[in-house]
């Protein structure tokens, strides 16, 4: 990062591409539709590139960018007042390529019953995600899938690490409820 | 139907905070002495570690073949666009002058052109002032495209800030 801000545009290149696909990951669960989720990934990283004059060397590279993702997933929201939409894992995005999200392997997911199995669990847990409050959802992600800090979540967020710590457990708490044939 | 513990009822927030190893030393021994006696915040703890491993096994997104091409492309325009900004400060702060310059000199120009005019001068021969003259029959200044447009140079902080210039 040091090195982009003195100018090298081949270290934002390999920020990019070291950090593409878990920040589309990121946009993706905050609003479950892929080419949204591009979109807002490809804004994060245009702010991050406008933005490396404002990169604060004390805190992690890791920390600020996804400070600035959370702000363009929060700022979507308020931006359209957009009805969360559940893509099918099985549907192909809009921009063409390998479209199809994959998902992690179980051994067994060989088994044609366990494929459908667990397209329904993805479906079910994309579902469920969408139902959680953007704040719940948002400090979740951080969590589970970044494995932040609740200190780091609450910078990104712009709230007290009591907060985090609130909206964590109450995303669980409904998670488990929502989630509970599945557990 | 939530069911909350009947000998700590401040467990479950604690337990997903211990989950996520985020207690003092002190909470953190109460959860782990507290587990060791409570079924049911044993099976809590369970159903927080289980939601935890059905997220992490979600599915993943691969980025679109071009979604990098797409991102390039948005640093490209918004390059291009920085570069244009660039140009029309330049012309903002160092083309201005330069306009207000010339049509000064024109000005001037004009000035010394109609004062060699033969009727002029023998107006002025005759004692009457050239300036006043001019002041007098603004009309003499049309021939002049710059200072026509003299108004255009009053109201370039306006014009330049229009988009499409
Ligand atoms: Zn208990």
């Amino acid at each position: 990062m040091l090195n982009y801000q003195n100018g090298d545009q081949r270290a934002f290149r390999e920020l990019f591409e070291i950090h593409q696909k878990p920040v589309i990951n990121f946009c993706f669960r905050f609003c479950q539709n892929r080419a949204l989720a591009e979109d807002l990934a490809q804004e994060v990283f245009l702010r991050v590139y406008r933005g490396a004059a404002g990169y604060r060397p004390e805190a992690r590279f890791n920390t600020w960018l996804y400070r600035i993702a959370v702000n363009v997933c929060l700022n979507e929201t308020r931006k359209i007042h957009y009805r969360v939409q559940v893509d099918s894992i099985d549907r192909p995005g809009p921009k063409g390529g390998d479209d199809s999200p994959k998902q992690i392997c179980d051994e067994e997911q060989a088994d044609p019953g366990e494929k459908v199995a667990s397209k329904q669990r993805g479906e079910m847990i994309a579902r469920s995600l969408a139902g959680l409050p953007d704040q719940q959802r948002i400090a979740l992600a951080l969590r589970t899938y970044q494995e932040f800090s609740y200190e780091d979540i609450a910078g990104q967020m712009s709230c007290s690490e009591g907060k985090v710590k609130t909206l964590i457990f109450r995303a669980r708490q409904s998670l488990k409820e929502m989630l509970k044939d599945f557990l | 139907m939530k069911k909350t513990c009947n000998i700590n009822p401040k467990m479950n927030q604690l337990l997903s905070a211990f989950a996520d190893g985020h207690l003092s030393e002190k909470d953190r021994s109460l959860v782990v002495r507290h587990l060791e006696a409570c079924d049911l915040c044993r099976d809590e703890y369970a159903a927080i570690q289980s939601i935890d491993r059905l997220l992490r096994k979600s599915e993943e997104l691969e980025p679109s073949a071009n979604f990098a091409d797409s991102f390039w492309r948005k640093v490209d325009a918004m390059e291009a666009a920085k570069e244009r900004k660039a140009w029309f400060n330049w012309r903002d702060w160092g083309f201005r002058p330069v306009w207000a310059a010339a049509a000064a000199t024109l000005v001037i120009a004009s000035g010394v052109f109609l004062y060699h005019r033969t009727p002029f001068r023998a107006l002025d021969d005759a004692g009457d002032s050239t300036g006043l003259l001019i002041a007098e029959d603004i009309d003499l200044y049309d021939d002049f495209e710059v200072v026509q447009h003299l108004e255009l140079l009053e109201q370039w902080e306006t014009i330049s800030s229009m988009e499409e210039i």
